[in-house]
C-alpha cells in the first residue's frame, strides 16, 4: 500500500475516504497494516476473510451478535477480538469476519475513539488522537 | 489450539453459563464487561477493550465470552448500514 496514511480512494463512486490501520491479533504477534475505509454508517468493524488468515483471529471469538444490512435479513454471528492502531490509538474491538467483502471498513466502534474531519473538497482528511 | 468449530462451541458454552449468571449479575454489576470463563466470571470493567485484553491474560489465551451486563441486546446487535 502507498506511504500515505489517510486518504480518499476516487475508485469509488461516490469516493471512500481510508486511513492506514495497523490490525493486530491479541498476542500481537500476528499484524497488517492496510486501508482502513472510514465506514461511519456502521456500527462495527468488519475485516476480509484474509485478514483472518493472516492474523488468525478466528481462534478468539469473544462475542456474537445479530448483525443486518440495510434490506438484508439478520444473522446471529461470532465476532473475533483484534487490536486496532490508528494515528498511535489503539482500540480493541470485536470484528465481524466475512468472505464477501474486499476491503476493511472501519465502523463507529473504533472510529469514536478518534477526532476525525474529511474535507471532501480538497481531498484531505484529518485524523488523530482526541 | 482449538480449532474454528471448537472456539465456537466453547463460546457457546460460555455464553450458556452467562444466561444462567445473570440475574445476579444483574443485581451487582449491571452495566459492567464482563468476561466468562469456564462457567464464571474472570474480569469484569468498564472498558471493552480492558476486559478483553485482562481476560486474555488470565486465561492463557483461551476462549472466553465478552458481554454488557444488562445492555446485550444492545451490543450484541450490528447495522451495517453501508454494505
Amino acid at each position: 500500500m502507498s506511504a500515505e496514511s489517510t486518504g480518499i480512494d476516487e475508485t469509488y463512486y461516490p469516493p471512500f475516504p481510508w486511513c492506514s490501520v495497523r490490525i493486530s491479533n491479541l498476542s500481537k504477534k500476528r499484524t497488517v497494516t492496510v486501508k482502513g475505509y472510514i465506514d461511519t454508517g456502521s456500527d462495527g468493524t468488519i475485516v476480509t476473510a484474509d485478514i483472518d488468515k493472516k492474523l488468525e483471529l478466528h481462534k478468539q471469538p469473544v462475542t456474537m451478535a445479530e448483525t443486518t444490512s440495510i434490506g438484508g435479513k439478520p444473522e446471529e454471528r461470532m465476532l473475533y477480538a483484534a487490536i486496532f492502531t490508528i494515528k498511535r490509538v489503539e482500540v480493541v474491538t470485536a470484528v465481524d469476519v466475512r468472505n464477501d467483502i474486499e476491503e476493511t471498513l472501519l465502523g463507529r466502534d473504533i472510529l469514536r475513539h478518534l477526532s476525525l474531519s474529511i474535507n471532501w473538497k480538497k481531498g484531505t482528511i484529518n485524523l488523530r488522537d482526541p | 489450539m482449538l480449532g474454528i468449530s471448537m472456539s465456537m462451541e466453547k463460546l457457546l458454552r460460555e455464553k450458556e453459563a452467562y444466561g444462567k449468571l445473570r440475574l445476579k449479575l444483574l443485581e451487582k454489576s449491571k452495566g459492567k464487561w464482563v468476561a466468562i470463563f469456564n462457567g464464571g466470571v474472570v474480569v469484569q470493567g468498564d472498558d471493552f477493550g480492558e476486559v478483553v485484553k485482562k481476560a486474555y491474560e488470565v486465561t492463557g489465551g483461551e476462549v472466553f465470552y465478552v458481554t454488557k451486563v444488562g445492555e446485550e441486546q444492545k451490543v450484541e446487535r450490528r447495522i451495517y448500514r453501508n454494505r
